[in-house]
């Protein structure tokens, strides 16, 4: 497997509080790999980090196909083939669902004029959203807004999709769709990085998960091996949780 | 598509109709003051909709945009006066200075936020007029520069004639605003509009902050500068009468009742304020009636204009128009929805 995205070392520190504290992994090409933790863990901030919105890293590395990209401005790393998705869901609310996705085809990507129209286009027919095109992204609802900043992100047929916490606020419904995009998302060569609080979403999509907490990495695995591991386990659930979840578990 | 035709039809009567109006004025209006402020007003509504370029649609609270249009005036009032350049070549080389000057003051702002952009472009704006103050010799000092030579072409005198100035400054609006309007609609106004909307977001979709901030600033200066060229030789003097907060205020007004972010209120408003407050200033029953000198009554007329549009139509004139057509618009069975955005 080749890899894509190499972290190492990766700190963020906000005063005395390490928000993320050395953390290193690598993401192969093609595969889906999921962040998980309590809140407060430093996956978000992981996130920013590698993207550098809106800070850099205070030490460590940051590669892409073997390519340093550490330092680099936000819009040059989206440029090199990395997007993202916000925790929040999050749309230039005074643009229309298709100025806004033809903002990610127009920037950052050496498509043609003829070409982005069609990415556009291809963009808003996977993520369901054709039929808005022309209505102000404003008036959306958080489901079609989280669709909309998918869109955004994946006109530009990026390398690395990085998604925070998609599934935050979606019903059961939604959040099999979504689980579906994911999938689909990953079948057309995507590589993608996804934090999720939504647990049997992360592990049902994941070829791999990092597990963190207090900033550090905790585990690295498998969802199957992940699933059994007692540290996992206990930084989710506590001592006592962890206990309780082995008793009911048997 | 009958009622997109039916709209484009409309625009282009409604241009067309303007067109003529403004072409009869001059044959029509036989009063000079009238027509002195008319051209004023077109030469301030220039200044206002590329203001509302860098306030409305980059979102930067840039407050320089004065200094650009009194860097194209003495600029080409000191070619004329001292070099003896011809105007026609003076007003160019005025609105390459305002472009020269609107990337010194964009390199330290575009990475500011807030009242520190404010700050700094109102610091910068207060420096030029220092060191315009600093130089008598050159820039005439308090008393401003006099003597800047009338516009003429062979011996066809501008300020001899009831349409020359007015065609021309109105053409010049017109330029500016078909330029201004390009501008705000194109894959860079887009941008302008998602950077001010949510920085971050636009940065992660690829969008370049700086380039496109120094750009915003860069292209909204070249008209303000071929204005101010053009004041200097309307009025034949340059006065640092421009780089007064009077006028500073004067000018956020027609942005802020005209509408922000629209280009065309600020145009409009901008001559409508225009004639509105010289009128204020030479009339005598405003001051009589409050027991205030003539000179701060349309200040303070501004002022309470402003404070009137941020608490009941924030929008402005211009955003109320759009209001009106588009709930006109959606009451019409037949004509499908567009949403009422503001640009």
């Amino acid at each position: 497997m080749t890899t894509l995205l190499s972290v190492k070392g990766a700190t963020k520190k906000f005063g005395e509080l390490v928000a993320v504290d050395n953390v290193s992994f690598e993401v192969n090409e093609g595969e889906i790999y999921g962040v998980a933790g309590p809140n407060g863990a430093g996956k978000t901030t992981l996130f920013n980090l590698i993207t550098g919105i809106p800070y850099q890293a205070d030490d460590g590395s940051v590669h892409l196909r073997g390519e340093e990209i550490t330092g680099l401005s936000p819009h040059e790393i989206y440029e090199l083939g990395i997007a993202r998705t916000f925790q929040k869901e999050t749309a230039f609310d005074t643009l229309t669902v298709g100025e806004n996705v033809r903002i990610g085809a127009v920037f950052g990507t050496e498509l043609r004029p003829e070409e982005y129209e069609e990415a556009v286009e291809q963009a808003l027919a996977d993520l369901d959203l054709s039929a808005d095109r022309d209505r102000l992204a404003g008036e959306l609802s958080l489901y079609a807004k989280k669709r909309l900043m998918i869109a955004s992100a994946i006109v530009s047929a990026p390398s690395l999709l990085m998604l925070d916490e998609p599934a935050g606020g979606l019903n059961v419904a939604e959040l099999s769709e979504l689980e579906e995009l994911i999938r689909r998302l990953s079948r057309g060569d995507m590589t993608i990085i996804i934090i999720e609080h939504v647990l049997p979403l992360l592990f049902g999509v994941s070829n791999r998960v990092m597990v963190m907490d207090f900033g550090k990495r905790l585990a690295e695995g498998s969802p199957e091996e992940l699933a059994r591991d007692d540290v996992v386990i206990e930084a989710y659930l506590g001592e006592r949780g962890k206990d309780a979840f082995h008793a009911i578990s048997g | 598509m009958t009622w997109i035709n039916e709209r484009l039809n409309i625009r282009y009567a409604i241009w067309a109709l303007g067109i003529v109006i403004f072409l009869a004025i001059p044959h029509v209006v036989d009063d000079k003051l009238l027509m002195h402020l008319a051209i004023l007003g077109m030469l301030y509504a220039i200044v206002a909709s590329n203001w509302d370029l860098t306030l409305g649609y980059a979102g930067v609270f840039n407050f320089a945009h004065l200094a650009f249009f009194g860097i194209g005036a003495y600029t080409s009032g000191i070619l004329a006066v001292k070099l003896d350049i011809s105007p026609w070549l003076g007003i160019p080389c005025g609105a390459l200075s305002a472009a020269l000057a609107s990337v010194i003051v964009s390199i330290p702002a575009i990475r500011l936020r807030g009242i520190y952009v404010a700050l700094l472009t109102f610091a910068c704006s207060q420096l030029v007029l220092l060191l315009l103050l600093s130089q008598p010799l050159i820039t005439g000092g308090q008393q401003g520069l006099t003597g800047v030579p009338q516009l003429q072409i062979g011996d066809f005198r501008f300020r001899e004639s009831r349409f020359a100035h007015f065609y021309l400054v109105g053409l010049l609006l017109l330029c500016s605003t078909i330029f201004l309007r390009r501008l705000v609609t194109s894959d860079f106004g887009l941008s302008l509009i998602a950077l001010r909307d949510f920085e971050e977001y636009a940065v992660a979709r690829g969008i370049p902050l700086a380039r496109q901030r120094l750009l915003a600033f860069l292209l909204s200066s070249i008209f303000p500068g071929l204005a101010g060229g053009v004041y200097a030789h309307f009025l034949i003097v340059a006065s640092p009468d421009i780089f007064g907060f009077s006028l500073t205020t004067l000018l956020l007004s027609m942005v802020l009742v005209g509408g922000v972010a629209t280009i065309y209120g600020p145009v409009i408003v901008g001559v409508v304020m225009t004639y509105v407050s010289e009128l204020m200033a030479s009339s005598a029953w405003m001051s009589d009636v409050f027991g205030i000198s003539r000179g701060p009554v349309r200040f303070m007329f501004v002022a309470v204009l402003i404070v009137l549009t941020m608490r009941f139509f924030p929008q402005g004139v211009w955003g109320l128009v759009k209001q009106f057509s588009a709930r006109v618009r959606s009451s019409q069975k037949d004509a499908p929805e567009e949403p009422a955005q503001m640009r």
